[in-house]
């Protein structure tokens, strides 16, 4: 990977890999740090990363090192956290988002993260498998039980309006 | 492997998760045509799929870097040269300690040359006290040579004073002396000689010291700072009158039996320096039927002191 590489690898994956780090973690400032560390070990590591790998390579070292992170930190409090602003900024479905947010909230972190790299950046099974260091297997089942949480928690949502 | 009402659940899920390739696709979408009642279930998992926000990583420039501000010494590189500057000061403190404890090293003997220097000093300083035993001027000199170093000074300046003829010492220009003379004719009579006489079995001075009171109260007047009193002088060192404390005292404790034994010491007083300092000395000596092989040689003992006084 050359310097434009990575360049390009800034202005391609800088705002997914903040956005993921962000539901991930709950805290701007968190999650800023994450991206600029991975940024920054994709530059100490360039000349051994290849262009194409570039975002599974930040989204591995962001994700572990966020998984580090909240292990230390086991902050529950995230949500409560995040500007306003980022909660609803761009969103076309109001209030179905808002309630889907809420539903991705009450999962795990596992749960979430697996859904966000599935969702937000359309991983497959075996990349998200790549970055998670989780087997296929896993994945698959980890996602079903996610989806069929979110589900049963906007049918419950749809109900009560 | 065709979908049915058994599995389409994991159908289901694997097709909103886009993991279904395109005939495994139109395979469930043809289900779901032919069982409009699972549609329903289709369309609220297809609903937990999330939408990306708008979340815009601001001032992304600071990520973007250029091949020419590439760092000449990785970071990496400097952690390990750190580390081997520590291993290699370490190695040498080791080695250096280590050279020390040799034999042959110039530090190594300049500690051995002073450690028998010490003991060649005292050596010398025994040999010197016995034959002082027979010489007064030279026990003074015996008593400076085993003197700490930083009171060497001191004590040679203590020493100079005494010296016959000084003025100092006269006792017409001494208003100690004039006071000590005054406490002679009172009865008290303190040990009369500038160099003591060592000689503690001489009759002479073993008669003499049964005469004198050991601690007589004389009331000094103000003196100056580092003026040394004659050591005739026998006094404590605090004056009974509240005045000045003393500038010295020399202090000779006679015993009154055999085996005899003689004690003197010197004081300074620094009033700038609020200091006391001096040393003692005590000389044993013994009859002939108690002797042991110390005292037979007239053991002397030296100590050299300096207290601090509070301010």
């Amino acid at each position: 990977m050359t310097a434009e590489d990575y360049n390009d690898c800034v202005r391609q994956y800088a705002d997914g890999l903040y956005r993921f780090m962000l539901k991930s973690t709950g805290h701007v400032e968190d999650a800023r740090d994450l991206v600029q560390s991975a940024f920054e070990k994709l530059w100490e590591h360039r000349s051994a990363v290849h262009a194409a790998t570039g975002k599974s390579y930040l989204f591995t070292i962001a994700y572990h090192k966020m998984i580090d992170q909240n292990r230390k930190n086991r902050r529950m409090e995230y949500r409560d956290m995040l500007p306003d602003h980022l909660e609803t900024a761009g969103s076309p479905t109001p209030r179905l988002r808002q309630v889907l947010e809420e539903a991705l909230d009450r999962l795990n972190e596992r749960q979430r993260s697996l859904v966000m790299l599935k969702d937000y950046e359309g991983y497959s099974y075996e990349e998200i498998g790549g970055i998670t260091g989780l087997n296929t297997s896993q994945i698959k089942v980890t996602l079903h039980r996610a989806r069929i949480q979110l589900k049963q928690y906007l049918v419950s949502v749809e109900n009560v309006l | 492997m065709t979908v049915n009402r058994n599995n389409y659940e994991e159908y289901f899920l694997l097709y909103i998760d886009r993991e279904l390739n395109g005939n495994d696709r139109q395979m469930v979408e043809e289900f779901v045509r032919r069982h409009p009642d699972l549609e329903k279930e289709l369309t609220a998992l297809k609903q937990t799929v999330a939408v990306p926000p708008e979340i815009v990583f601001e001032h992304k420039e600071i990520l973007l870097r250029d091949e020419k501000e590439r760092r000449l010494f990785p970071v990496y590189l400097w952690r390990i040269a750190a580390a081997l500057l520590i291993v290699l000061a370490g190695t040498w403190f080791l080695v250096m300690t280590g050279k020390l404890r040799k034999p042959g090293h110039p530090a190594a003997d300049s500690r051995e040359m002073t450690i028998k220097m010490d003991a060649k000093n005292k050596r010398t300083a025994a040999e010197i006290k016995t034959e002082n035993t027979q010489n007064a001027a030279s026990v003074k000199k015996t008593d400076a040579d085993s003197l700490h170093a930083g009171n060497l000074r001191k004590t040679r300046r203590a020493v100079v004073r005494q010296q016959p003829g000084s003025d100092l010492l006269s006792p017409d220009s001494n208003p100690i002396q004039q006071k000590l003379n005054t406490a002679k004719q009172n009865g008290s009579n303190p040990v009369g000689k500038t160099n003591p006489d060592p000689d503690a079995d001489s009759p002479e001075i073993a008669t003499s010291e049964k005469l004198v009171n050991p601690h007589p109260a004389i009331d000094l007047p103000g003196v100056e700072k580092n003026k040394i009193l004659p050591e005739t002088t026998n006094f404590p060192l605090m004056p009974s009158g509240g005045q000045r404390p003393p500038l010295s005292t020399v202090n000779r404790q006679p015993s009154t039996n055999q085996p005899s034994s003689s004690s003197e010491s010197i004081l300074v007083f620094d009033n700038k320096n609020r200091t006391i300092s001096g040393f003692f000395k005590k000389m044993m000596s013994a009859s002939p039927e108690d002797a042991t092989a110390d005292n037979r040689r007239q053991k002397i003992r030296v100590s050299v002191f300096q207290f601090n006084l509070k301010k």
